[in-house]
């Protein structure tokens, strides 16, 4: 059953309580918190990718708090193993049996710090959970609590005893999130709130709504109406990348996927039950700018993949309607 | 008049047949020594041989020096007024000593320069208003053996101790565009395209062309000799400049971007070219015309060098080929001469002496040389012609056919590079795209925006009307459509919204912000957000809402979309 328009408007609401209460621990990064919203929406998971410090834990703590949802973190390191992130069984001596100790991968909202310090192993068990929203220990599948999003970091600066996630494991991240330093005026009210009594804590943020109403808005965005021009804008968009030249590696169809998804959870965000061309514009950067890798000769050139990807974007056409 | 005198008494000398005897003596000599630099004017490599051999025989030196200084008189050069110092050289010091010229004119080189070439530069950038930019830099470029003459011309002279004037060389500039040069461009230039060899050594070839003045056989025979002396080394050179040439159109252009104190001046100028690697060709006007003054000032700076360079090669070949040194030395030994033959002369005249007299003394003189040639020294022993095919140190059979193999790869690989060269310009052809006049006009209004055909003849006359008559007849989507198109084919034609081939509606909307008034605006935003909700959700206006959109349409006035 298709949810009716007003509930959009209800939708759009409910957005603007959770993006008010988080952007009062989470400061000047409004464009980063609408992304991770519309991943969240779409039921996807983030990369984040970003210098240390700029509030991740944060926003993933907060964002929790505003749906009374479960967080998790993990930290990767080397030595991390699968079991780790997932969970193993222990034999309890006092029952005398086999007991599942679940892993920090059963919760809500998942931090997985600089997952690309991790050996591909076990990045592979978490991009397994992250695809297939089950966890098998010892031959029994567990199935995730939904609503389940993994928001993943990567340190662009420290490239030393890192395994950067091949393009098909990438791939299985909905969107590609780029956080900065934010502005001079809001650098400052994160000080002065520091240094004049610590600021807003995240335990007394408010609740906004509960886990069902935010597996209703994920169902709402899931069921949005799509016209067939806005999905070839998109699929427009995922081929352009592939013939253009000076980008070595296109998206795939997974791409165009989740730009339609990406652009139902903006439109639902905005309190429409449809997709414009805007939101798939709006979605494409983030989208792609991971699924497409830059030929070497440009990249030594100084051309990003943001630039490369703004040049079709800009030149792919927009929908004939 | 003494030193004619004296000169006429050497043509007498030679006029008696000393000159064959010179010639026989000599040749089969430098025939044996393997001299190839045997040229069209075959006493020159005399002076070569007489240089190493007959050092110390003044007599013979003096004697056979007169006579080929006297073959020089009357030309336009005298070679002792020579203003540089004339030795044989390695090819990169005579490059050295080309620059040294070039760097000592500078000034007078840019002088001339700017008042020849500039201006027919600003006559050519002028048909870029008809012709496409590329077509006239192409031109331009094509034209370059033209300009080098100016440079070359002054270099030359000021060699000789004349330094031309600019109003000299502003006389003899229609002269060299014209008089024989075209003549010499057309049949000269292709060749240089199509023939590598020929291109790379245009610093030589085409000096001496320029000053020697020769056609036909004699100056591919000329040609053949200064290229197997000096080739390698003026392929180098072209290449170095035309590096260097290219280097400083991007040095000059990252200067200019970096004196305009634009922090992200350098960023602007890699998007340029990004940008104009992405839409296929159509560079932005500040970055082409920063490039083609890059380019036109890069040119000016290396080709006078260039020209400076080549001449500086010319000069040694014919140095090595001519033995100027020796020459000149010859020279300033007549000079000292000159004062016996006054003494000479001035007993010829006391006794009365003719004209006839002075023949008489020739032929004596003449008898004397005989006398001197005669000498064991002179004799030709024994003539002996040797075929180098049939050395036996380098007796290869199979040398025919590994030349035809190498002849049939030269062709190939110069087929292959044609072919190569043909495929570059076709697939940059959009750099050669109809540019100037056209571009500086307002680019033509789109016909389509997102797929909706906004030209004012695909609209009817009244759209106000023709929406009221299709909302009355119950076709809302119809009647908004109209509308919409409507407001478009205004501000595209009326306000010239700049509309991209990626640009969604609301970014329509976004561009009318700066280009029209509130009212306009307003009303554009509010008809879009209803255009948007029956394309995109399939859901007809309000009727309310329609009823104002029609009620207060805003581009009427101006008669919609004429």
């Amino acid at each position: 059953m298709d949810p009716q328009p007003n509930f959009f408007a209800h939708a759009a609401q409910l957005v603007h309580s959770i993006r008010s209460e988080v952007r009062k621990v989470f400061i000047g990064q409004d464009d980063v918190l609408d992304q991770v919203l519309a991943a969240f929406l779409a039921g996807g998971h983030v990369l984040v990718e970003g210098k240390p410090g700029l509030g991740k834990t944060h926003l993933i703590l907060a964002l929790a708090r505003t749906f009374g949802g479960q967080f998790r973190r993990i930290q990767f390191t080397p030595d991390l193993m699968p079991s780790d992130v997932t969970g193993h069984t222990l034999y309890d001596m006092s029952s005398q049996e086999f007991r599942v100790r679940k892993g920090p991968v059963f919760t809500n909202l998942l931090l997985a710090d600089e997952i690309n310090r991790a050996p591909a192993k076990t990045q592979a068990a978490l991009l397994e959970v992250m695809q297939e929203w089950q966890v098998t220990i010892d031959g029994e599948s567990h199935v995730l609590a939904p609503p389940f999003m993994t928001l993943a970091t990567q340190n662009p600066i420290e490239q030393e005893g890192t395994y950067p996630l091949p393009e098909a494991q990438l791939d299985r991240f909905l969107m590609k999130v780029l956080i900065d330093y934010p502005q001079q005026a809001e650098e400052e009210r994160i000080v002065n709130d520091l240094l004049n009594g610590g600021g807003l804590k995240i335990s007394e943020l408010a609740q906004v709504c509960t886990v069902q109403d935010v597996l209703d808005l994920q169902r709402a965005v899931g069921a949005l109406q799509v016209v067939p021009e806005v999905v070839a804008y998109a699929v427009r968009l995922a081929r352009a990348t592939r013939g253009t030249q000076g980008i070595a590696l296109g998206a795939g169809t997974r791409g165009a996927i989740a730009l339609v998804r990406v652009g139902k959870a903006f439109a639902a965000m905005a309190g429409r039950d449809f997709v414009t061309p805007d939101d798939i514009k709006s979605a494409a950067l983030p989208v792609l700018r991971h699924r497409v890798a830059i030929a070497p000769e440009l990249a030594i050139s100084g051309q990003t993949v943001d630039q490369t990807l703004e040049g079709i974007i800009r030149t792919t056409e927009a929908p004939r309607r | 008049m003494l030193s004619n005198t004296f000169l006429k008494w050497i043509q007498t000398a030679k006029s008696a047949g000393l000159w064959d005897a010179v010639r026989r003596f000599s040749l089969p000599r430098l025939r044996r020594r393997g001299a190839g630099a045997y040229t069209a004017a075959p006493w020159k490599p005399c002076n070569n041989w007489i240089r190493s051999k007959l050092s110390n025989s003044p007599s013979v030196r003096w004697c056979i020096g007169a006579l080929v200084s006297c073959s020089w008189e009357g030309g336009r050069m005298r070679l002792e007024d020579v203003s540089a110092v004339i030795r044989p050289r390695g090819q990169w010091e005579a490059v050295d000593l080309g620059f040294a010229m070039t760097r000592k004119l500078f000034p007078r080189l840019l002088a001339a320069w700017s008042l020849t070439v500039v201006p027919l530069w600003i006559l050519l950038l002028g048909l870029s208003w008809y012709f496409p930019l590329g077509w006239v830099l192409t031109a331009i470029w094509w034209l370059k053996p033209i300009y080098d003459r100016v440079p070359l011309f002054i270099m030359s002279r000021s060699l000789f101790g004349a330094t031309p004037t600019l109003r000299e060389v502003l006389r003899a500039w229609p002269g060299m565009i014209f008089r024989r040069n075209l003549g010499v461009l057309f049949y000269r230039v292709p060749w240089l395209l199509v023939l590598p060899h020929f291109a790379w050594s245009r610093a030589l070839t085409a000096t001496a062309i320029d000053l020697e003045q020769q056609t036909g056989k004699a100056l591919k025979d000329r040609q053949q000799v200064l290229l197997r002396l000096a080739g390698s080394r003026v392929s180098g050179l072209v290449a170095l400049c035309g590096l260097y040439e290219m280097i400083l159109v991007f040095a000059l252009l990252t200067l200019g971007v970096t004196a305009t104190g634009d922090p992200t001046g350098a960023t602007g100028l890699m998007d340029a070219f990004v940008d104009m690697a992405f839409s296929k060709g159509e560079m932005e006007p500040w970055l082409k015309w920063t490039l083609v003054l890059g380019y036109l000032v890069s040119m000016t700076l290396v080709e006078l060098f260039y020209v400076g360079g080549g001449f500086g090669i010319y000069l040694n070949c014919r140095t090595h080929l001519e033995g100027w040194d020796v020459e000149i030395s010859f020279r300033r030994l007549a000079k000292r001469l000159q004062k016996v033959v006054t003494v000479l002369a001035f007993f010829a005249c006391t006794a009365g002496a003719s004209a006839i007299e002075i023949e008489k003394a020739a032929s004596k003189e003449k008898a004397a040389i005989h006398e001197v040639l005669k000498q064991p020294a002179f004799e030709i022993h024994k003539v002996q012609q040797r075929k180098l095919t049939s050395d036996k140190d380098w007796d290869f059979s199979g040398g025919e056919w590994l030349a035809s193999i190498g002849q049939i790869l030269y062709y190939a690989i110069l087929v292959g590079v044609v072919v190569w060269l043909a495929w570059l310009l076709y697939v940059n052809r959009h750099m050669f795209q109809r540019t100037g006049a056209r571009t500086l006009q307002k680019p033509s209004a789109p016909r389509t925006i997102m797929g909706l055909d906004v030209t004012p003849e695909s609209l009817p006359a009244d759209i106000l009307a023709a929406a009221m008559a299709r909302w009355a007849a119950g076709d809302a989507r119809g009647a908004l459509s109209l509308l919409y198109r409507g407001s478009l084919s205004w501000l595209v034609n009326h306000a010239h919204l700049p509309v991209q081939e990626g640009d969604t509606e609301n970014d329509c909307v976004r561009h009318t912000r700066k280009l029209v008034e509130p009212v306009r605006r307003d009303y554009f935003a509010d008809l879009t957000g209803q255009w948007m909700l029956v394309a995109y959700a399939e859901r007809d206006p309000a009727p309310t809402d329609m009823e104002r959109l029609l009620q207060s349409w805003p581009f009427r006035e101006q008669g919609g979309a004429q």
